[in-house]
């Protein structure tokens, strides 16, 4: 190894290279201590300036994508109007989660305002919180007791698909509320784009109502909006019904799909109207039946009422018929329109009802076919004599 | 220790003091001329500005030796330099051949034999002092350095 060591004794750094490292380093030293008096915070040279860099640049990365998401998250793609008359528009964004709650008219601000405080209705899915503004009207009482009102729901959307399953999960959600609290209204529902919301925001009212005004409009073209601003949607559609019932049928074919639709909602306001006079009913009489004292006279209110029933059950025979011819019809020209749109609020009871109300018809049926049998008897009885008393 | 290498003389001082040893360490890993020069300069400019953290003069060289090694290897990896061949390849002359055998049979070493040869036979430092350097387990330091004597005679009975 001394050879070695003698052999590595003979390399020495020549003055040139010596030289040049002297220059080098005074040079760099002199703009080290000028960088290091602008920027304290970069002097650790190239590779701290890097890892700084990389840090920035990172950091920006994490906070874009988060950002980005929760942009994309909070962003309503769709929209969903609700009328009764108050009207509130939820914003909904691409994972059918609410996100924004807007009033559109001072109904529609003080139905919003009445909510519980810890009833946030951003962030839950779209059926619940229809079903939480529909349940907190019916506790504000804008839904009438007498099943006359309409309960409009608009899918608003671009995307035809979005906007029919929007327009079912609101429908659903209305149904949900309606039979938690025991209540009967008749459901519109409708579809539309989002030009027409434009077009509505521009005119102060919600998209909903201004699709039915709109609607109303090709019926009638002398209605202006202003008219039926502060309307509520039972009034639209049942202005809809009138003029539809002073039309021909050329003049509806005309017109086209809506005519459906508008008769279809009409008469599930009927069968809801029809329904809650029911209901009335029932719990009068079981008011009068419950009471054990019952005098003549009130037993012959109680017949009179039962005769009511008869001659209601009868009606809503005839108008479900009719209903079942209108299904086939609407079935046949594609319309979307559900005959059974009268949500059923505890259907248990109902049935029940609607049997009872059947026991009492059949029963009054039986008393008068005893009658005409004891009719038929006696005539026969008579005949029978008279023949024997010929023979 | 800022302060004297901030003037011009404290500058001379320090690489006339330590260049030898600087150039020693290239001879082992570089053939060119520019190579020799980067890592001079960059080694150097590197001993003043952390001259605050060196404590006194063995410190400072045995700080060198780590800074100038890690260099001289950072160059060697370089992809540029794997790519591009010198033309100039510099050549001391061996006096007699059997120190150029010996010197040639070391530069072929691996790295990591070749410090270690050269900070024991050379520097005459202890195999702390090599850990310490190198910043190594001890016990790591004693095998390749057995390792790196094993290499050289088994080339050294080759020849």
């Amino acid at each position: 190894m001394d050879s070695f060591k003698k052999y590595m004794d003979k390399v020495k750094a020549e003055e040139e290279l010596k030289e040049k490292a002297k220059d080098y380093v005074r040079a760099a030293l002199a703009s080290e201590s000028q960088n290091r008096k602008d920027n304290i915070y970069l002097r650790g040279g190239r590779s701290m300036r890097k890892k700084v860099l990389i840090t920035v640049a990172s950091i920006a990365i994490c906070l874009g994508v988060s950002g980005g998401g929760y942009a994309y998250y909070t962003t309503p793609v769709n929209y969903v109007s609700l009328d009764i008359n108050p009207s509130v528009e939820l914003g909904i964004n691409a994972f059918d989660t609410v996100v924004t709650v807007e009033p559109a008219n001072e109904d529609g601000q003080a139905l919003v305002e009445g909510l519980p405080e810890d009833q946030d209705l951003t962030g839950i899915p779209v059926e619940e919180a229809v079903a939480d503004l529909v349940e907190e009207a019916v506790d504000q009482d804008y839904i009438a007791d007498d099943g006359s009102t309409v309960i409009a729901v608009t899918a608003e959307s671009d995307d035809e698909e979005d906007a029919l399953d929007l327009q079912e999960k609101s429908a659903a959600g209305v149904s949900l509320a309606m039979s938690n609290k025991k209540v009967i209204a008749a459901v519109y529902k409708d579809c539309s784009d989002l030009a027409l919301r434009t077009e509505a925001k521009a005119l102060g009212i919600s998209p909903g109502k201004y699709k039915l005004i709109k609607m109303l409009q090709t019926l009638d073209p002398e209605i202006t909006v202003d008219q039926y601003k502060d309307a509520k949607v039972s009034q639209i559609i049942g202005d809809a019904n009138q003029i539809l019932g002073g039309l021909t049928e050329d003049e509806l074919t005309d017109i086209g799909i809506n005519v459906e639709k508008i008769k279809g909602t009409e008469k599930a306001l009927q069968k809801a109207e029809d329904k809650a006079e029911r209901e009335l009913e029932r719990e009068q009489e079981e008011e009068v039946t419950s009471d054990t004292d019952t005098t003549d006279d009130e037993d012959s209110e109680v017949n009179g009422n039962s005769n009511k029933n008869k001659n209601k059950n009868q009606n809503q025979d005839n108008l479900d018929v009719e209903d079942e011819d209108e299904t086939e019809v609407e079935e046949d020209e594609d319309v979307d329109v559900d005959v059974d749109e009268i949500a059923e609020p505890d259907e248990d009871t109902d049935e029940q009802e609607v049997e009872e109300a059947d026991d009492e018809v059949v029963q009054d049926d039986e008393v008068t076919t005893d009658n005409s049998s004891g009719n038929k008897s006696d005539k026969s009885n008579s005949g029978k004599s008279n023949g024997k008393s010929g023979k | 220790m800022n302060q004297p290498f901030a003037s011009n003389d404290a500058v001379s001082i320090a690489i006339e003091k330590h260049a030898d040893m600087v150039r020693r360490i290239c001879f082992l890993y570089l053939r060119n001329k520019a190579d020799v020069e980067d890592v001079f300069q960059e080694v150097f400019l590197k001993l003043f500005l952390n001259a605050d953290s060196l404590k006194d003069e063995q410190h400072e060289r045995a700080w060198l030796c780590r800074v100038t090694f890690n260099k001289c290897k950072d160059l060697c990896k370089s992809s540029w330099r794997k790519k591009v061949v010198s033309i100039e390849e510099m050549e001391i002359p061996f006096e007699n051949p059997e120190q150029g055998e010996l010197m040639q049979l070391v530069l072929q070493l691996p790295p990591k034999y070749k410090e270690i040869v050269y900070l024991h036979y050379y520097e005459g430092r202890t195999i702390p002092e090599i850990a310490e350097i190198l910043q190594q387990n001890q016990n790591t330091i004693y095998t390749q350095l057995r390792r790196g004597r094993e290499k050289l005679k088994q080339k050294m009975g080759d020849m």
